[in-house]
């Protein structure tokens, strides 16, 4: 019971943020902003013939693609490198602040 | 929820792998990229669960104490949960797998197909600033639950190996 409540409540509000998040997109003008891009304006051009402006055409934009084992490989290395960056980083300055806290110690207790 | 740490490694670990499948969409293809995200979704879920305790501890004194390191796990954890919510919700409203299984058919803008490649960047970044938070604690319990035990794996047989020569000694004085 306690944990069927709980699940419900995770889910409440993820639908709240959702239903917020899209009625953010739908309605402001953050939208077109995202598809004024030079990108969005690359993937948007129709390949032969004409289009509606909402309408997706099959193949032209890389969210349809099919799997491959080199570019998926470079792809998760390209995370994995991106992660590894970011938690070296972190992991420094996590360093620097306690070494800086150390030393703080040391001096009041000097004091 | 009662979780071990056992568990709860083996689920961080899983989300990991499962996250960095789902980042590689080039890798799985479109159809395994979609129903792995949901997947995700419900692991997601339970790992909400299992830190329960303290999401509602931190929740009650979050404008208690200004600055602290739970204060900051705790908004990397909010910025982290609405990327991830935007991308699924995003993913959801292009996915051709997903809805086509269910029967529906929604015709979005270009706009959110935008916005789940910027969403899903941006967790990428979430995920390694919640990942080096609490890199401490998952490289301890990594060497703990995975290192060690393989490593003793393979003492044991030198172990033996010692302990037979011990013995041998004896064995030659009671000839």
């Amino acid at each position: 019971m306690k944990i069927t409540l709980r699940i419900l409540t995770i889910l409440t509000i993820t639908l709240l943020v959702a239903g917020g998040i899209y009625l953010l997109i739908e309605n402001t003008s953050i939208a077109s902003s995202l598809s004024t891009g030079p990108e969005s304006e690359r993937s948007s051009r129709p390949k032969g013939g004409e289009m509606g402006s909402g309408e997706r055409s099959e193949g032209d934009h890389d969210h349809n693609q099919r799997a491959s084992l080199a570019g998926g490989l470079a792809e998760m290395s390209g995370s994995i490198a991106k992660l590894s960056v970011i938690t070296t980083i972190v992991l420094a300055v996590q360093f620097i602040l306690a070494r800086f806290k150390k030393r703080a110690t040391i001096r009041n207790l000097a004091t | 929820m009662s979780t071990s740490t056992k568990n709860n490694l083996i689920l961080d670990i899983t989300i990991f792998a499962a996250f960095l499948a789902i980042a590689s969409p080039k890798l799985t293809g479109n159809t395994i990229h979609e129903w792995l995200s949901l997947a995700l979704a419900a692991a997601v879920i339970t790992h909400l669960l299992f830190h329960w305790d303290w999401i509602v501890s931190v929740s009650k004194k979050f404008f208690k104490k200004l600055f602290h390191q739970s204060r900051l796990n705790y908004v990397v954890n909010i910025a982290f949960f609405l990327l991830l919510t935007t991308s699924m919700l995003s993913g959801l409203l292009i996915s051709k797998s997903i809805l086509a299984t269910f029967g529906i058919q929604i015709n979005v803008g270009r706009s959110w197909e935008m916005l789940h490649r910027l969403t899903s960047d941006w967790a990428l970044i979430a995920l390694g600033l919640h990942f080096a938070l609490h890199a401490k604690w998952l490289f301890f319990n990594i060497k703990r639950y995975l290192i060690n035990p393989v490593a003793k794996g393979f003492q044991r047989p030198q172990a033996q190996q010692r302990g037979q020569l011990a013995v041998q000694p004896i064995r030659i004085d009671e000839k």
